[in-house]
């Protein structure tokens, strides 16, 4: 049986050898079609990045951790940032959304600061507590909820608003989570040391 | 009485579909050593029946035995016992002969050395040691034939199916393998062979099976055949068997 199975293969091996355009085949026509691919890959990754999202900014708040949150949506690399003055009313952003200047405004709430380091505060406290250690006052109410207001032009897909949404909350978790260490660290009560 | 390279009794079969089988209650018996010739019209199953031998078509009905052993069993050294030469060419035209014989050798059981010497052997008999490693796609007809006829009797087979062999090929061709043939019934094989070329089936057969629509119609020494039905030739025969008008406008 070995015999057999050798002797089909040497007999495989030579009709391909002399077989060029099989060999073309065989090697070429994957290669040609990963750079094919790849190539159209390529185009569809620089066409999403050249054509990114307006978003327009409108930030009510004066604190740090607000600041940073607008780094890390900046840095996501999704957005075209247009940043607002914080006084513009609602009013005035959805007209904005209307006159076609961008797909999508936030409105980041004058108390966002306070509401995620009292998140981070209240996540570090039950941290804290289940090592056995002292934390600030626990507020079990406090911050689950998204603390921006996101304004969507009505032609964005649904899909698309997902993607948004998922790229926003990442940004947004990444500041919790730095905010929460922070708190850990570096707070008084919450000093690990 | 001479013991049977092939005895078919009994056999029925018929193809999917058709509404009336090919073959019913159909029996032959061949002798170890004859020169068996199977002719008939288009059609008259003569492929289908050789087929049905060669184990390439199974059947239900009947019992085929090749040297006394049941072809139904699927045993598979039946196969050594038997070469079949068919008439649409059978080999890898990229491969040299000694490349082809090489593979089908190891296919039917052959060591590398007994593939090395029946090859030497055979290249030499037909006439292609020159050519051994030169692809056969560069081959004429007559070439290939020969090769093709090698490919079927590298394992020296006991009995041989010929199904047209010397189809489109020349004069010299034809002798030569005519002579082959002749030369390896003497050394024991038993051939049995299907052709619509008469004039070469007569210096061949010295036994013939007529057969139409399934059914013998004439089975028989070639010379007795010939006597009793006042013919000269097995083209007269076959005409006078099978009906002279048959196929005519």
């Amino acid at each position: 049986m070995m015999f057999k199975l050798w002797s089909t293969i040497i007999k495989d091996i030579r009709i391909l050898s002399r077989d060029k355009v099989g060999i073309a085949l065989m090697f070429g026509m994957p290669i040609l079609l990963v750079l094919i691919v790849t190539s159209i890959q390529n185009n569809t990754f620089q066409l999403i990045n050249k054509n990114k999202i307006s978003l327009i900014i409108c930030n009510r708040d004066t604190g740090k951790i607000s600041a940073e949150f607008i780094r890390a949506v900046d840095k996501i690399d999704m957005f075209k940032l247009i940043r607002i003055s914080k006084d513009e009313s609602e009013k005035m952003i959805t007209d904005r959304m209307h006159s076609k200047d961008a797909l999508l405004a936030m409105v980041i709430p004058a108390d966002f600061s306070e509401k995620i380091d009292t998140k981070a505060k209240t996540v570090a406290g039950k941290a804290l507590n289940a090592f056995g250690l002292e934390g600030d006052t626990i507020n079990a109410n406090a911050g689950n909820a998204v603390p921006v207001t996101l304004y969507y032009q009505p032609i964005l897909q649904e899909s698309l608003r997902q993607s948004i949404h998922g790229a926003l909350f990442g940004a947004l978790q990444l500041v919790e989570s730095k905010q929460i260490l922070r708190t850990l660290y570096f707070s008084p009560g919450g000093r690990y040391d | 009485m001479k013991p049977l390279a092939v005895n078919i009794q009994d056999l029925a079969f018929g193809y999917p579909g058709q509404s009336s089988p090919i073959f019913s209650n159909f029996n032959l018996k061949i002798a170890e050593g004859e020169r068996f010739g199977l002719f008939g019209p288009n059609g008259s199953g003569k492929t289908t029946l050789i087929n049905l031998i060669t184990g390439v078509l199974s059947f239900s009905d009947g019992s085929i035995k090749l040297l006394g052993n049941e072809i139904k069993k699927h045993d598979k050294s039946i196969n050594k016992l038997f070469g079949y030469i068919p008439q649409d060419l059978s080999y890898y035209q990229e491969l040299s002969p000694a490349e082809n014989l090489e593979f089908f050798g190891a296919w039917s059981g052959l060591c590398t050395q007994e593939i090395k010497t029946r090859t030497k052997e055979l290249l030499g008999i037909l006439g292609l040691t020159e050519v051994r490693n030169t692809p056969i796609q560069k081959f004429s007809g007559g070439m290939k034939r020969r090769v093709n006829l090698a490919i079927g009797v590298i394992h020296n087979p006991k009995i041989l199916f010929l199904d047209e062999p010397t189809v489109g090929v020349d004069v010299q061709t034809r002798v030569a393998i005519i002579n082959y043939l002749k030369e390896l019934n003497k050394n024991g094989t038993t051939l049995i062979y299907t052709s619509h070329q008469l004039n070469e089936a007569e210096g061949l057969c010295d036994k013939i099976a007529l057969i139409d629509r399934g059914k013998i119609i004439a089975h028989d020494d070639l010379d007795t055949l010939l006597v009793k039905h006042g013919q000269e030739g097995l083209e007269g025969l076959f005409l006078n068997l099978t009906g002279k008008n048959q196929g005519n406008p």
